[in-house]
């Protein structure tokens, strides 16, 4: 408010409703009409303001209305965020980031260059997630960021080609679309992208989805089955994570990161030799949370002899919905302590896994003099090289680890750190590398750490290979939602060749979930990188009941 | 397009904080805020800013009181009041227009041409004016006409707030209103007249009659006064009027605000003072007298200098919003804001232009902060002087030494910051600038001339405790001119600090040593320093040798002398007094390092410190590096 502001107690607005209507009766008495009339007139003025103003309060902060040439925003009436899509207006949806405003930036001036090449067709794919934070937000600024750097790559390397994802037509535009920090304003957002399925440049697929939660699989539910839309999530991992199930056939929700049980699986082909380690425990997230319960679930399955549903402790994870009260783990170091346990399973959110690892310096009993192995499944694990140990909210460093005595094993979807050096990385990773450090996109290699980046590439890319593929199938014609969604279910002859490896979907009966097959999962180790024999690879499996993560069961697709 | 100012952000916010409507009861009214200030201080300019700020929002009127007694005479209050009701009457954006019943019909009384032989036929004609109906448009084209000259004069800023457009439907829903709501409001302003909403019953017509007598005989004993009070106490009476029962009053979130420069003419003061005595709670009144009125005035001092000690106690200091929530509970009928200097960063953002093009512009802003003491108006005019003649030598003496038109930059400056005050006056300004603070400024005055008027005479702003500078601008310059009498001037530089001197008393040793040091008796103020150096607690020592070290010099300042004094002493006292030289200019850097050097040197003397040495270490430690060495380099 400046010097010279009026009060904002002040009802400025009912003034004017109230001048306007004794204008609106004066002017009716002076022409000898009716009071009737006046105050019907004035009435409904009256509520044209009232709907102004309700209008105007979904507007995002500086837009003159919700929608536009390339555009539909609206600011949600319970938490202020901007939600919904844009392809060619550079509105980065609230955020604050810098790095975030300008990759929006420049995903708005490829889709102005994509839009503005006479004759050249193109298509639309939408990036569907949580386009901003909050400080306990599943999904943090920083991945964020780096899941929009990576969309952007695969986007103007396909636009660039002809690459192995196909000749550069249809070209690509990116829809941004922005569900929310919670992902709770799916519904409105979802119906919005539906309504770009048809017309001259249609929207044919939706990637990123955001977080495994309840809220994405109903929004890849909502895709599928009402705007036949394939979804293809980016670092989707809990096994329910599908549309199977859910009333239409055949699913739609395709996954290019490894589902939790194949996280376990890798983890138990990492720990086959770990006769004399000791005991194992399960430290698990109690919260309402499809990835946390599922990867509890998926090393309990996978590590039956060790009856881990005997030996664990719960607790609650710090991100929304929390059940209790976060980062309580004395309960659990404790009784690994008692239990002189060797291996520690851990089934929680990355952010939590720092306060774990913290508290399990303090440790007692006899398993405080020796080396504990934490276990557990990542997307991507960033541990800080680091000669001090990290504070509250930081991420973990090497002497978080050396002070406690951990070395966490890390089934990821990514090694980018190893990848950089290592000569068994994935075909495609260093040509990704390229692009992603170079050029147009020009982005920070650290950025690449958290493996956001790569996995939404590899979204994206699979997207684009569909469409490319389905576009020459139909001889030059523009590909529809349910021809990508087909041609996406059929590159097991010819893998899309990911960032982080290759990897394909198959479609035989009886429906499967859509995990990908063949893909490479490298099981990190830190402090210590060590290198692995053998790298486990995905095989199609899906969940013996897709409905419910309580009667947990892995089965081949072939059951 | 006006340019911005600068060091002025807390004055808009007290007077919107004054101008907060309060809930009935709880703070009586507003007082009368006098913005104070030396000559080419910046009032003018902030009145301005406060009129631009909030046009169209509040009822508000701006006026130059110097202007209107000029043009009208100091007997001019009628045509004063009916300028600010004409311009607080105009449409603004919540308040619509204001109506000045009351007062439009103690005018148009006034100008009735009675009879003082017929009674019967004056009561006639009298009634008559009152049965006539008066729409808004009648109440402004009466209350123009009669402030027709005084609107004349309303300073720059004031235009119509309002578009053509506006303009038209605001005079066309004047003219509709007027007849249709007046009724009971001029039924209200009659019977004013009668009671004057202090239980009175009188003969409202009479009291026209009277006051239209009075207006054509003012040689009448009282008269005058009796005509201004009266219209005044009506002017007040509308106010309260309109903020009780007028159109959405109660969402009225502020007050109204009257802006007025130079009160302290005779008419201002008059009308000031007048305006203060009809606010004062009255009892038996009809009604709650509180006047939701807010009076801002620009002031040199002259009118709080005038008050009799009883007045000056319902004065408060306001140095920022919070003391208006202070004080025992009693409402303060004055505040009185001093207008600060400038900062050494508001000198910077004044004319970034000036400053950027000379290579060492840290130093140049530096340079004239310390020289000018931030002093608004003298730094805009150096800045002037600065940008027209792109001198090659920017040293502080060779700037003030430049011709400018017809003469010096420096007699220029003396000229414009000295400004409506007669030469012998200044002479009188000269002989008191030897005295350290407004105090000893006064005593001195008291013996130069007549003791009874020296308040009168004295300007806001010679002095200023809460500065950066030891010295102020206008100080500078008489100081100057002091150092230039001859010695055998009555009130020469010696005889004026050694008045001071004298004056001190045992009391003031600090101010004996420093008007000592200021005639150049360097030798007894080191022995006194020296003495006290170990005996007095070192804080109490470091408060002493800044205090004298402030001292003005006439000649140069001499090197330290030798003697049997602690080593580290003569050339410590004898930088500090350099260092507070205003007109020392770029030689700074290597002084101020030596300062500190100096202040160490103490330290390890007495193998001893406390935070006050340490803060002074660090402060000129700071300004060394801050310092740049050369300045003045001509423009590239």
């Amino acid at each position: 408010m400046t010097d010279y502001e009026l009060p904002r107690n002040t009802s400025t607005r009912k003034r004017k409703r109230r001048r306007l209507l004794v204008i609106g009766v004066v002017a009716v008495l002076l022409a000898g009409g009716g009071v009737w009339w006046a105050v019907r007139a004035s009435q409904d003025s009256a509520a044209e303001d009232r709907a102004a103003a309700a209008e105007q309060a979904t507007h995002c902060a500086g837009l003159a209305g919700r929608s536009g040439p390339g555009y539909y925003l609206s600011r949600q009436q319970d938490d202020g965020q901007c939600v919904g899509w844009t392809t060619e207006l550079d509105y980065a949806f609230g955020s604050a980031d810098a790095a975030t405003v300008s990759v929006v930036a420049k995903i708005v001036e490829e889709n102005r260059k994509v839009a503005a090449q006479p004759g050249k067709p193109y298509v639309r794919v939408a990036v569907l997630m949580p386009m901003t934070a909050k400080p306990d937000s599943k999904l943090a600024a920083g991945p964020i960021l780096h899941s929009l750097e990576g969309a952007y790559t695969a986007q103007v390397y396909t636009n660039s080609g002809p690459t192995e994802y196909g000749d550069p037509v249809p070209q690509i535009q990116l829809v941004l679309a922005n569900v929310g920090d919670d992902q709770k304003s799916w519904p409105d957002v979802v119906a919005r992208l539906g309504g770009l399925r048809d017309g001259e440049h249609p929207l044919v697929a939706v990637t990123g989805m955001g977080v495994s939660v309840a809220q994405t699989r109903d929004a890849a539910v909502e895709l599928n089955s009402r705007w036949q839309l394939p979804s293809i999530g980016a670092v989707l991992t809990a096994d329910d994570m599908t549309t199977r199930g859910a009333g239409t056939e055949p699913p739609g929700l395709f996954k290019v990161s490894p589902s939790n049980h194949d996280y376990a699986a890798a983890l138990k082909n990492a720990l086959k030799d770990r006769q004399g380690l000791g005991p194992a425990y399960l430290v698990r997230d109690r919260n309402n949370d499809s990835y946390v319960q599922s990867l509890g679930n998926a090393l309990v399955d996978e590590f039956a002899e060790d009856k881990l549903n005997d030996h664990l402790s719960s607790f609650s994870g710090s991100t929304p919905p929390t059940t209790g009260s976060p980062g309580l783990f004395q309960g659990a170091v404790d009784a690994i302590g008692i239990e002189n346990s060797g291996v520690v399973f851990y089934a929680g959110r990355d952010a939590d896994l720092p306060s774990l690892v913290r508290s399990l310096k303090n440790r007692r009993g006899q398993s405080a003099s020796k080396n504990l192995v934490v276990a557990t499944g990542v997307t991507g694990l960033v541990v800080v090289d680091s000669a001090k140990e990290g504070k509250l909210g930081e991420p973990l460093t090497t002497q978080d680890l050396k002070a406690a005595r951990v070395t966490i094993l890390a089934a990821s979807s990514t090694d980018p750190e190893s990848w950089r050096a290592a000569s068994n990385k994935p075909a495609h990773y260093d040509k990704f590398r390229e692009v992603f450090t170079t050029g147009r996109a020009g982005f920070p290699e650290a950025d690449l750490s958290d493996g956001y980046a790569i996995m939404h590439h590899d979204a994206v890319a699979a997207a684009a290979v569909a469409i490319h593929a389905a576009f020459g199938d139909k001889g030059g014609e523009l590909p529809s939602s349910v021809d990508v969604r087909n041609r996406l279910a059929s590159f097991r002859d010819a893998p899309i060749q990911g960032a982080a490896g290759e990897f394909y979907w198959t479609e035989q009966q009886p429906p499967n979930d859509l995990w990908p097959v063949g893909r490479p999962v490298p099981v990190l180790t830190f402090p210590t990188p060590a290198p692995q024999a053998v790298v486990y690879s995905t095989t199609c499996q899906k969940l013996g009941n897709p409905l419910s993560l309580e009667d947990y069961k892995i089965v081949p697709c072939t059951s | 397009m006006s340019s911005p100012l600068f060091g002025r952000a807390v004055e808009p916010k007290l007077v919107r904080q004054l101008l907060m409507r309060q809930p009935e009861g709880s703070r009586p009214q507003p007082p009368i805020l006098l913005l104070e200030g030396g000559t080419a201080t910046g009032k003018t300019a902030l009145l301005g800013e406060l009129a631009r700020g909030w046009m169209g929002k509040v009822p508000y009127s701006y006026l130059d009181v110097a202007a209107v007694e000029e043009e009208l005479g100091e007997q001019s209050a009628p045509e004063l009041l009916a300028a600010i009701a004409s311009q607080l009457a105009r449409r603004c954006q919540l308040y619509g227009s204001l109506r000045f019943d009351r007062l439009v019909i103690g005018l148009e009384a006034m100008r009735l041409d009675l009879s003082d032989v017929d009674p019967g036929s004056a009561r006639t004609q009298v009634a008559a004016m009152l049965n006539e109906r008066r729409g808004l448009a009648t109440l402004k084209r009466v209350l123009g006409g009669v402030a027709q000259e005084a609107l004349k004069l309303v300073p720059s800023p004031i235009g119509s707030p309002a578009g053509v457009v506006d303009l038209a439907v605001g005079a066309a829903v004047d003219g509709l209103a007027g007849p249709l709501l007046s009724g009971n409001a001029l039924g209200r302003a009659k019977s004013w007249y009668g009671h004057q909403d202090r239980g009175l019953v009188l003969d409202p017509i009479g009291q026209l009659i009277d006051l239209n007598w009075a207006r054509r005989h003012p040689a009448r004993a009282d008269a005058r006064s009796q005509v201004d009070e009266l219209l005044c106490d009506a002017f007040l009476a509308d106010l309260r009027d309109n903020f009780r029962t007028g159109r959405h009053s109660a969402e009225w979130p502020l007050n109204c605000l009257v802006l007025l420069d130079n009160v302290d003419r005779g008419l201002g003061q008059s009308f000031l003072r007048q305006l203060n005595a009809l606010r004062e709670p009255v009892d038996g009144a009809d009604v709650d007298r509180p006047s939701p009125l807010l009076v801002v005035g620009g002031s040199r001092g002259k009118l709080i200098a005038g008050m009799t000690l009883v007045e000056r106690a319902t004065v408060v200091e306001l140095t920022g919003t919070r003391d208006l929530a202070a004080g025992n509970g009693q409402q303060p009928v004055w505040g009185r804001r001093l207008l600060p200097s400038l900062s050494l960063d508001d000198v910077r953002k004044m004319s970034p232009a000036a400053l950027a093009s000379y290579r060492q512009n840290n130093n140049l802003a530096g340079m004239l902060h310390h020289l000018t003491g931030g002093h608004p108006g003298g730094l805009a005019f150096l800045l002037k002087v600065i940008t027209d003649l792109r001198p090659e030598n920017l040293e502080p003496a060779a700037l003030l030494a430049l011709p400018y038109r017809d003469t010096t930059v420096e007699q220029t400056l003396a000229a414009r910051l000295l400004a409506g005050l007669a030469e012998d006056d200044v002479e009188l300004l000269v002989t008191c600038s030897a005295g350290r603070d407004r105090h000893e400024g006064l005593r001195l005055l008291g013996r130069a001339v007549d003791r009874d008027t020296a308040a009168l005479v004295l300007p806001a702003g010679l002095w200023d405790p809460a500065g950066d500078v030891p010295v102020t601008l206008p100080r500078t310059l008489l100081l100057r001119r002091l150092a230039r009498r001859p010695e055998d001037h009555p009130w020469d530089w010696t005889r004026s600090h050694a008045v001071s001197h004298a004056a001190a008393g045992p009391a003031g040793e600090t101010a004996e040593l420093h008007h000592r040091l200021a005639m150049g008796d360097v030798r007894p103020v080191l022995d006194a320093l020296a003495a006290k150096l170990g005996t007095e607690p070192l804080p109490v020592w470091l408060t002493w040798i800044e205090t004298v070290a402030a001292a003005p010099a006439r000649f140069a300042r001499p090197d330290p002398p030798a003697g049997d004094w602690p080593p580290f002493l003569p050339p410590l006292l004898t930088r500090l007094w350099r260092a507070a030289d205003p007109l020392l200019g770029s030689d700074r850097s290597v002084l101020y390092a030596r300062i500190a050097g100096g202040f160490n040197d103490l330290a390890t003397h007495l193998d001893d410190t406390c935070d006050e040495l340490l803060d002074l270490v660090a402060r000129y430690q700071n300004l060394a590096r801050l310092w740049h060495r050369a300045v003045g380099r001509p423009p590239e």
